[in-house]
């Protein structure tokens, strides 16, 4: 098994993270544009 | 993996789906008899209430949370995925109060069920779905899911007739908005699947996600702790409907778990759409909606269901060949060198065992503590539950709920002959 911290570094280079994470922010911003 | 063990866990994944969408239809009929007054947003965050309870004792039930800690323990990166599935849900569910509010349901659900297709996109692309699955099974998964796509437009402009609103660019942004979340909300639920964690550890956390992200969308738009307070006081005597509502929705959620873990988003998403079937049989045979239709209103909700039961078969049909689900292996294998899980372990889940089986027949004093807290909400809502506004047919709504019973009996008994809901 890999040390946790391998791990984490792991998850902030992996695409699978950053495109719900972006799409998340993006949909907090289009609730708030919405009045 | 043999190709009579894959051919089994593909009809499973299919029955899943199709249960599934049984189940999220139904989960509307209960939020149908809650009288209007109450703001949106606290409709859906006392909904998000019943599917926290049950997302708990649920699996404290079936596999005990010794399970969820054994998953923990092996896993523990996916613990990041299932809270972020939970918010893009939670965020997705309350942009589609605002385009309901300003382009109606006719138009907006088609928009964002066709979230469905974008699981088909983000499952090839990210996950290997439909890579060696030959042309037959591309045209029979992506036109199954443009049919299906079709069939709820028609289905949706039938069902509602409804003046021309204000704002249609901004409640057509939300609609879409809703279905690009829910529809990216699919990634970590296959993230997930291939990395071994169980569907019932997944919603565990899932849940924690929707309610952190509800309850804090529900204190910035009414007013803070104190708003959210007098405005739980005001529903208390609808609130028993809305938690219903989330337990049924939970039920057909974790079919859809298990649709997305046996089948793949690209298939499983698409056939767990079709709640918008069960719900229209919900609202013209239980409520009485489209009872004063014309003959043309008529024709185009028998073509719509006709078209969705049309686009869901070819996709059914669709499955996924050995070739094709060396692909899942190799996706599920990259992720066990990524995060250093152990290979072998991460297969065995993904070919429906449970070599932590051990763990989740011991149930401790938090399940039935669990269990007891959920019951005792529901039946404390039950007692302050006020007799629905709405008229109903007792026996058409008998009658969906014993088919949608039967579909869950029907798969849970395969899924525990099967995988021992693994």
């Amino acid at each position: 098994m890999s040390s946790p911290r391998s791990r984490w570094v792991a998850l902030l280079g992996d695409l699978h993270f950053w495109i719900p994470l972006g799409v998340f922010v993006a949909g907090v911003a289009l609730l708030a544009w919405l009045p | 993996m043999d190709a009579a063990r894959l051919r089994r866990l593909q009809a499973l994944g299919v029955l899943s789906g199709v249960t599934a969408g049984a189940w999220l239809g139904a989960a509307e009929a209960p939020t149908k008899l809650v009288t209007l007054g109450i703001p949106p947003v606290a409709i859906s965050f006392v909904m998000v209430m019943g599917v926290f309870l049950a997302r708990w004792s649920l699996p404290a039930l079936l596999r005990g949370t010794a399970g969820v800690r054994a998953d923990l323990a092996r896993t523990p990166h996916l613990v990041v995925w299932a809270l972020l599935a939970g918010g893009l849900w939670a965020v997705a569910n309350t942009l589609t109060v605002y385009a309901i509010r300003d382009v109606g349901l006719a138009i907006a659900f088609p928009l964002w069920n066709a979230n469905g297709l974008l699981g088909i996109v983000w499952g090839a692309l990210l996950f290997g779905e439909l890579r060696g699955a030959g042309r037959l099974r591309w045209v029979g998964v992506c036109g199954g899911a443009l049919v299906l796509f079709a069939g709820a437009v028609v289905l949706a402009l039938a069902s509602v007739e409804e003046a021309p609103r204000a704002n249609a660019l901004r409640g057509v942004t939300a609609a879409l908005g809703a279905g690009l979340l829910w529809g990216t909300m699919y990634i970590p639920y296959r993230k997930a699947y291939i990395s071994g964690m169980h569907p019932l550890s997944f919603l565990a956390f899932f849940t924690i996600g929707e309610v952190a992200t509800m309850s804090t969308l529900a204190w910035a738009q009414l007013g803070g702790v104190a708003g959210v307070w007098s405005t739980l006081v005001a529903a208390k005597g609808v609130a028993f409907w809305l938690l219903l509502g989330g337990f049924v929705w939970v039920i057909g959620d974790l079919f859809q778990q298990y649709a997305a873990k046996y089948v793949g988003i690209g298939r499983g998403i698409p056939l767990s759409n079709t709640n918008q079937l069960w719900g229209l049989l919900w609202g013209v045979f239980v409520f009485g909606e489209l009872a004063d239709a014309e003959a043309g209103v008529l024709a185009r909700v028998v073509a719509g269901s006709l078209l969705m039961a049309a686009g869901a078969l070819a996709i059914a049909l669709a499955s996924a060949p050995l070739r094709e689900h060396q692909h899942w292996e190799a996706a599920a294998l990259r992720e066990a060198r990524r995060y250093g899980l152990d290979e072998a372990w991460v297969l065995a889940r993904l070919a429906g065992h449970d070599p932590d089986a051990e763990h989740a027949t011991k149930r401790s004093v938090l399940d039935w503590a669990l269990v007891a807290t959920a019951t005792a909400a529901f039946v404390g809502a039950a007692l302050l539950a006020e007799a629905p506004a709405l008229a109903f047919r007792t026996d058409a709504a008998l009658a969906l709920t014993l088919a949608s019973a039967a579909l869950l009996v029907w798969c849970a008994l395969s899924l525990w002959r099967t995988t021992r809901f693994g």
